[in-house]
């Protein structure tokens, strides 16, 4: 009979550790694309809410 | 030069229980890779942004980077002596948590008999999470944001990112200490360096005591908290020779195996 994987509770330091990460990869895609002066400001906002969301989620799915 | 820095007795059971334990708790969407990735990519970003924002520094404004290298040193020792290896209570467990995830979890995964990653899984407990960097980044914004704000923009950006660098040449040099394969890693200096000085600091003997730096052993030799008896450029390029290795260290624990390890209980001398 296989052994079932045992259930793990996320820590609540990925929870936090994601909003942290999300905004600061948010704010540092703003800054970057800013100075680089590429985009609308628009495109600009959609790509860093995307990176942002992506990067913040994995770092709490991944619980780091 | 030897040949190895790790004690040559199999893997202790303690250490391979854990190990076991630890990997089947890893979540099914970590990745190492992009736990490195991350670390490094934001890091590299803020760099590029500080560089962009340097325009003719003066000869003196570079005199930032060693002011920068010296407190980010004794930073170094201080948090992994007195925060990483000690149990602080209070502050809603902030530092509780570090010392659980260091001394309980990192110091029980690799030790000196066995301190390298079989994956890159294992990158794990290798790395610090990526909102460790984002901590450090905050923390050099004050001092950046003072020394543009009193006319000297070109020190603060240079603050900046010599911060980042050093952040990021921790994380570097604390993975060539416990990758695998050290083939490249013995020959490069002060990555020798710190490799056979880190993993003498996974010995649960010393782990409390001594080699509390990670990148370059200059404060563990001003406050005499190294396991080498030599001066300050002996320490830098000592490689991995154990030639200078002090004779009589602290002992902590009796065994590898001992669940007492970590207590301190005598003074005693090497069997």
């Amino acid at each position: 009979m296989a052994i079932a994987p045992k259930k793990i509770k996320r820590s609540s330091a990925s929870l936090t550790g994601g909003f942290v990460v999300g905004f600061a990869v948010i704010a540092l895609v703003l800054l970057i694309t800013s100075q680089l002066g590429v985009w609308q400001t628009s495109t600009r906002w959609i790509v860093a809410l995307i990176l942002g969301g992506v990067l913040g989620t994995w770092v709490r799915i991944a619980d780091l | 030069m030897n040949d190895s820095v790790t004690q040559p007795n199999a893997m202790p059971k303690r250490q391979a229980a854990f190990r076991e334990d630890f990997r089947q708790r890893i979540a099914r969407f970590y990745s190492g890779p992009l736990h490195v990735l991350m670390i490094f990519g934001i890091g590299i970003a803020v760099i590029w942004y500080s560089v962009q924002h340097l325009n003719n520094p003066p000869w003196y404004a570079w005199l930032v980077i060693p002011v920068v290298f010296l407190v980010a040193n004794l930073f170094e020792w201080w948090i992994h002596r007195f925060v990483m290896h000690r149990p602080i209570k209070g502050f809603n467990n902030f530092f509780m948590a570090i010392y659980t995830r260091h001394t309980l979890a990192h110091h029980q995964f690799f030790t000196d008999h066995e301190p390298t990653v079989d994956s890159n899984r294992d990158f794990r407990i290798v790395f610090f999470p990526p909102y460790a960097l984002v901590t450090f980044i905050l923390m050099a914004i004050p001092p950046t944001w003072i020394l543009i704000y009193a006319g000297l923009p070109n020190m603060g950006w240079i603050l900046m990112m010599t911060s980042v660098f050093l952040y990021l040449n921790y994380e570097f040099f604390h993975y060539s200490c416990h990758v695998k394969d050290d083939r490249l890693a013995k020959h490069i200096p002060f990555i020798n360096t710190i490799r056979r000085h880190h993993i003498a600091h996974h010995d649960v003997h010393i782990m409390m005591e001594k080699n509390f730096n990670l990148t370059y052993p200059f404060a563990d030799w001003l406050f005499g908290t190294s396991d080498l008896n030599r001066g300050v450029l002996g320490h830098l390029f000592n490689g991995y020779s154990t030639a200078h290795v002090k004779q009589k260290q602290r002992k902590i624990v009796g065994a590898s195996d001992d669940p007492q390890a970590g207590v301190a209980r005598a003074e005693t001398s090497p069997p």
